[in-house]
């Protein structure tokens, strides 16, 4: 027997309505098993077709479906309703402090121009002097685990109330341990420039140590210790 | 310039706790409440208005950088519109109107500071 849940999805038509509001569904919810966040939206959109969100692989992988569900951002493919639920009820909105497209799905971006800025490529145009490519020690190597598996969700950036207020200026959290992927790689021999493009007093520092990118991340990354690694790095060049 | 006020901020607020916990420890081991003129001398050393002054420009030097973050995080237009609905152009006013309640704030605590504590006019 199934049980009840009470969805509730932020709506908003930029074309249509004046205002966002919140529209109410009540779908089927496994006695016996569980669902994940992004099934109840899309049985609330059989009963609505004109409910709107972005969805890709449905696995965690693409990063395209983040939410936020109950006031937590995540992605809503690999949360568990019963992460997330209260009093049996769920609300989901679309990532905070970024431009809504339309319902659920928002304008990243204020997010992607971030990336950009920070080169998220490796950067070395010395010559390959061993073989065809840049050799790094396994040592080397492991220092980027938990660094490279970002998938781009924006669920860190838009959980930070420094990105909130200056998206433009704050790097943000995704940006930023982009940042450290590529200052801490040792194949790339551009670690003093881009340290230098980051020391200013927003890009890094608006960083106040919260915490939030590191508790919301869905793939368990620790951004915040990223940004800490960066300030250290940006002190011992002064 | 990120680096240099990041550190700045750190070495004022121990210099702002240095003095903090020089008063504190002094109203403890001296019998201030008893006898205001033993403060009031103490007070009024050379060292420890070299010590004040010191403090209080260190003081107003992390404050400013407070005040700041405040300044660009909340009176800009994104975010008086997030709060008040159709009234973001409402953010540069209050941004010169905080400017210069600020610059009010120094003014005033430097003519007190300058002519009652230091001249003791």
């Amino acid at each position: 027997m199934a049980k009840k849940l009470q969805l509730s999805l932020y709506r908003f038509d930029p074309e249509k309505d004046e205002r966002p509001y919140m529209s109410d569904y009540e779908v089927d919810y496994p006695a016996t098993g569980n669902m994940m966040v992004i099934d109840a939206i899309r049985l609330a959109q059989e009963k609505d077709s004109t409910v709107t969100f972005r969805r890709s692989c449905a696995q965690g992988v693409c990063g395209s479906d983040g939410v936020n569900m109950n006031g937590k951002n995540g992605l809503a493919c690999i949360t568990p309703v019963s992460d997330v639920i209260t009093r049996g009820k769920l609300e989901v909105r679309p990532l905070p402090g970024l431009p809504v497209i339309k319902d659920l799905i928002v304008d990243m971006k204020p997010f992607y121009e971030q990336y950009e800025k920070v080169k998220p490529f490796l950067d070395n145009e010395d010559e390959v002097t061993t073989g065809h490519e840049r050799l790094q020690s396994p040592n080397d190597r492991d220092k980027l685990d938990g660094l490279y598996e970002c998938v781009l969700c924006a669920c860190c950036s838009t959980s930070c109330p420094s990105f909130w207020w200056n998206p433009e200026k704050f790097v943000g959290p995704a940006a930023l341990l982009q940042a450290y992927r590529f200052i801490a790689d040792t194949r790339d021999n551009q670690k003093k420039q881009r340290l230098k493009k980051l020391n200013d007093a927003f890009s890094v520092y608006r960083c106040h140590g919260i915490m939030n990118c590191t508790s919301v991340c869905p793939k368990g990354l620790n951004p915040s210790k990223a940004i800490n690694e960066i300030k250290k790095e940006l002190r011992k060049i002064g | 310039m990120g680096t240099f006020l990041w550190i700045a901020q750190r070495v004022s607020s121990l210099i702002i706790l240095s003095y903090v916990l020089l008063i504190l420890i002094s109203y403890f081991i001296k019998p201030y409440q008893y006898d205001a003129s033993i403060w009031y001398f103490d007070i009024h050393t050379i060292t420890m208005k070299v010590f004040t002054s010191a403090f209080l420009i260190v003081m107003v030097g992390h404050a400013l950088q407070g005040l700041k973050a405040i300044e660009d995080d909340y009176f800009t237009e994104r975010t008086i519109g997030m709060f008040l609905p159709g009234m973001s152009y409402l953010a540069k006013i209050l941004r010169y109107a905080y400017r210069g309640f600020i610059v009010l704030v120094i003014i005033v605590l430097t003519y007190v500071v300058v002519f009652s504590y230091l001249m003791e006019l």
